[in-house]
């Protein structure tokens, strides 16, 4: 059992202004993870009367990309390739102090406390983040050949969760980790090349419209990605668009 | 994808950038190569000089290839900046630095370092309108940079300003050397924790050579 004492950011909405409140975290198992910390902070306060945290969350297995918070300065806490809905209360010792904020990016407007927006990253895919191109039916195994160091890649690529944790990270608030993730996801395969010059110039431009910043090449989004996406797809990113300049008429 | 559409594009400025830091990377080490003729004493490098001067145009030519490459990557490398400020408004009450180095973060302030540098041994050495006012001939009649160079590197004033110049220029070098290989796209996975310390060793090598010049004339090896 702990005791912690948690600094969590406390917005009404996109419009307050926003302010850090002290909350005392008492009995916490260490056996728990970092959101049933807050269920338990937050059963405590709607006891009192107040108005609980509010924080996404959904699959609570690290899958599904919703759980965001930066806790003392790094998305989803100290441990690496870890979502804050994995990160376990043992990982932290009894009496410390824990700052929690929202992901922070103009992209991502606050909805309620540490609850933000990321429909811009689905604007991003809706751009072209897809194969509209008729590929048939369910092809017979081995029918399309596919070098298994592309097919490998393809999936890492495809792993990402679209958390935003890369736009939190990035001192530029830039999805360009994110964005290489799914062009490169789709480049890698035979049935997303037909469309991959469209696709590349098509989301980079969304990515910019909805107001993400551009990559500095700072590498914070690798780090604190939960699936370990590697910055070598935003270099692929890169190769694609310029292949994409040099075809184009 | 049009010239306006690749211009305002995110990653279309991104390659600027890269591109255009690549020429200027070479300009730097072109220079390096110029200004170690004056181990050779005055008959190297004032001899280089008397060469340059003897093909105005290729110089101008050259001169001009630079300021403009010099002035977009100045223009886009601010409109970078203030876009990225822009994206990130506001701040995280802690903010842990995973992977970004003080050079990464600090590549406009050590370009604005670099640049103020440059015009300043610009008004120094070409234009000599700080401290040496002119150029004299020497015995063979050729121009005599090696004393202009000997008398500029023992002004305490200017050893200073030459050394915080050479510092930034090393620590922005230090991320862009990397970075413009990673924009243009031909950084692989395998590649990238070694690029990244060579492109430190790559920095600090121009950071030394560069320094070596006045090093040597302070010791009094060149005279």
């Amino acid at each position: 059992m702990m005791n912690l004492t948690l600094l969590v950011w406390r917005q009404k909405n996109a419009n307050d202004k926003g302010r850090f409140e002290k909350y005392e975290a008492k009995n916490i198992n260490h056996e728990m993870s970092f959101l049933e910390m807050l269920d338990v902070v937050n059963e405590e306060l709607i006891k009192e009367g107040k108005e609980p945290i509010a924080f996404d969350h959904d699959c609570r297995e690290g899958i599904c990309g919703m759980c965001s918070q930066v806790i003392n300065g790094v998305p989803h806490g100290p441990l690496e390739k870890t979502t804050v809905c994995q990160l376990h209360m043992r990982h932290f010792k009894d009496g410390d102090v824990i700052y929690i904020e929202p992901w922070r990016a103009k992209a991502f407007p606050i909805i309620k406390d540490l609850i933000v927006d990321r429909s811009a990253l689905d604007r991003i895919i809706q751009a072209g983040g897809y194969i509209s191109v008729h590929t048939g039916g369910v092809p017979d195994a081995n029918a399309i050949l596919i070098p298994k160091e592309d097919a490998d890649a393809a999936m890492d690529a495809a792993e990402c969760i679209g958390c935003g944790a890369c736009v939190a990270a990035c001192p530029n608030g830039s999805a360009m980790l994110f964005t290489a993730a799914k062009v490169m996801h789709l480049a890698k395969l035979p049935q997303g090349k037909i469309e991959a010059f469209r696709r590349v110039c098509l989301m980079t431009e969304a990515m910019q419209k909805e107001g993400f910043g551009a990559c500095s090449n700072h590498y914070e989004c690798q780090a604190a990605c939960p699936k370990g996406i590697k910055v070598s797809f935003i270099s692929g990113l890169n190769r694609e668009f310029i292949k994409a300049q040099l075809r184009s008429k | 994808m049009s010239i306006k559409g690749f211009l305002s594009n995110l990653v279309g400025k991104k390659i600027v950038m890269a591109v255009t830091g690549m020429f200027l990377l070479f300009f730097v080490l072109v220079h390096l190569l110029g200004n170690s003729s004056i181990y050779l004493g005055p008959d190297g490098i004032n001899n280089y000089t008397q060469k340059l001067q003897s093909m105005p145009l290729f110089v101008w030519l050259f001169r001009f290839f630079m300021i403009t490459v010099f002035i977009i990557h100045v223009y886009f490398g601010f409109l970078l900046y203030l876009e990225n400020k822009n994206a990130k408004p506001d701040k995280y009450a802690i903010k842990k630095s995973l992977r970004a180095t003080f050079a990464s973060k600090n590549m406009i302030w050590t370009g604005l370092v670099v640049f103020g540098f440059l015009l300043y041994h610009l008004l120094h050495f070409t234009f000599r309108v700080i401290s040496i006012e002119r150029l004299n001939l020497d015995f063979m009649q050729r121009p005599d940079v090696y004393s202009m160079v000997i008398q500029g590197m023992t002004e305490v004033p200017s050893i200073v300003l030459y050394f915080f110049g050479l510092l930034a220029l090393m620590f922005h070098i230090f991320h862009g050397f990397q970075s413009l290989f990673q924009t243009l796209g031909v950084l692989s996975e395998k590649m990238h924790p070694g690029l990244i310390n060579f492109s430190k060793l790559f920095a600090f090598f121009v950071f030394l050579s560069y320094s070596l010049i006045p090093a040597v004339i302070i010791a009094g090896i060149l005279r």
